[in-house]
């Protein structure tokens, strides 16, 4: 089912929770690994994935089609995949001051992660990258987005996230170089 | 082969992450479930029309009397026209150069303040109550 046919069902009076089961069906695997790549962990994930979809049924009353229903969705994921990463760094800072060092334990600790020598040091990286451009880095190397849609998601400008992205890519270069 | 070249080539290849069985189902059910109780919430919410008109209507008030501060005691903010110039101009060839292209462009500390000055704003919008209560916790303890 297309997104404008999820709005149109939406907009039939009494359909809406017909309407908002089919934007479940259609969006809830996308935006999981949207924001599972960013936070990396999967109950992390799922308590923020379920945060997401409630305020979509909320927000969806005062939804504008002409944003386009993806860009919107993922602009809500995005939003508050940032505001989890900004309060656990703002946690952990209180304690050690090593994020590399938190990553990893975080990571090696994860039992639902099973990636590689390089995936794992990449991840690590990643975490040590400021959200901004971890956020950036992640829709066009994993999800090879397009610059115009990440800026429309992001509301930012294309060289703004050109810039962000090779700088990331810098960083996590600098990683590897120094082994 | 070069580690650099082994993570840009292999570092998206597999998935690296587990998803627990059924997880996508449970997760479906349990959003549903939520939704109804939400809806069950909001029909049973009482509030009166003659409440809601009166709340309109000093809404209305406070909107009218901010605005009108606003027209009359602030200062319009300057615009630095050479920065929104370079920006438009950095903007026009973001369109068709690749990241690294791009970047060249600029010296070092030009890109950082290119980047910095868009992600303060843009970002901005992000940012929830409860980063901003963590923010203004921090601010005061200083």
């Amino acid at each position: 089912m297309t997104d404008l046919e999820i709005i149109a069902i939406y907009n039939t009076p009494g359909q809406q929770e017909e309407a908002f089961k089919e934007l479940l069906g259609a969006y809830q695997e996308r935006l999981y690994w949207h924001v599972r790549r960013m936070i990396v962990n999967h109950d992390d994930t799922d308590d923020v994935l379920q945060n997401i979809f409630i305020k979509i049924w909320k927000a969806l009353p005062g939804f504008r089609s002409e944003s386009g229903l993806f860009t919107w969705l993922y602009r809500i994921a995005t939003n508050e995949a940032l505001s989890f990463l900004k309060q656990r760094s703002l946690r952990n800072s209180r304690h050690i001051e090593d994020p590399e060092m938190i990553a990893l334990d975080r990571l090696e600790a994860d039992s639902d992660f099973d990636g590689d020598a390089i995936q794992k040091k990449l991840f690590v990286a990643l975490e040590t990258l400021p959200p901004k451009q971890r956020i950036v880095f992640q829709m066009k190397y994993f999800d090879d987005m397009k610059y115009q849609d990440m800026a429309e998601i992001l509301d930012t400008s294309v060289g703004a996230l050109k810039a962000s992205y090779h700088h990331a890519v810098k960083k996590i270069e600098k990683t590897f170089e120094e082994d | 082969m070069s580690n650099k070249r082994t993570w840009q080539e292999e570092g998206r290849q597999n998935n690296p992450f587990k998803v627990p069985d059924g997880f996508f189902e449970g997760f479906e059910n349990r959003i549903l479930e939520q939704v109804k109780k939400d809806q069950l919430v909001q029909k049973n919410r009482f509030l009166k029309p003659s409440l809601v008109r009166w709340i309109s209507g000093v809404a209305a008030i406070l909107l009218i009397g901010f605005v009108g501060f606003q027209q009359f005691h602030l200062k319009p903010q300057k615009v630095e026209l050479d920065q929104v110039a370079m920006y438009a101009v950095l903007e026009y060839y973001a369109q068709d150069l690749d990241e690294t292209t791009f970047a060249s462009l600029l010296a070092e500390n030009d890109v950082l303040s290119y980047e910095e000055e868009n992600s303060e704003t843009d970002f901005l919008d992000y940012m929830d109550v409860d980063d901003l209560e963590i923010i203004e916790a921090i601010l005061n303890s200083k």
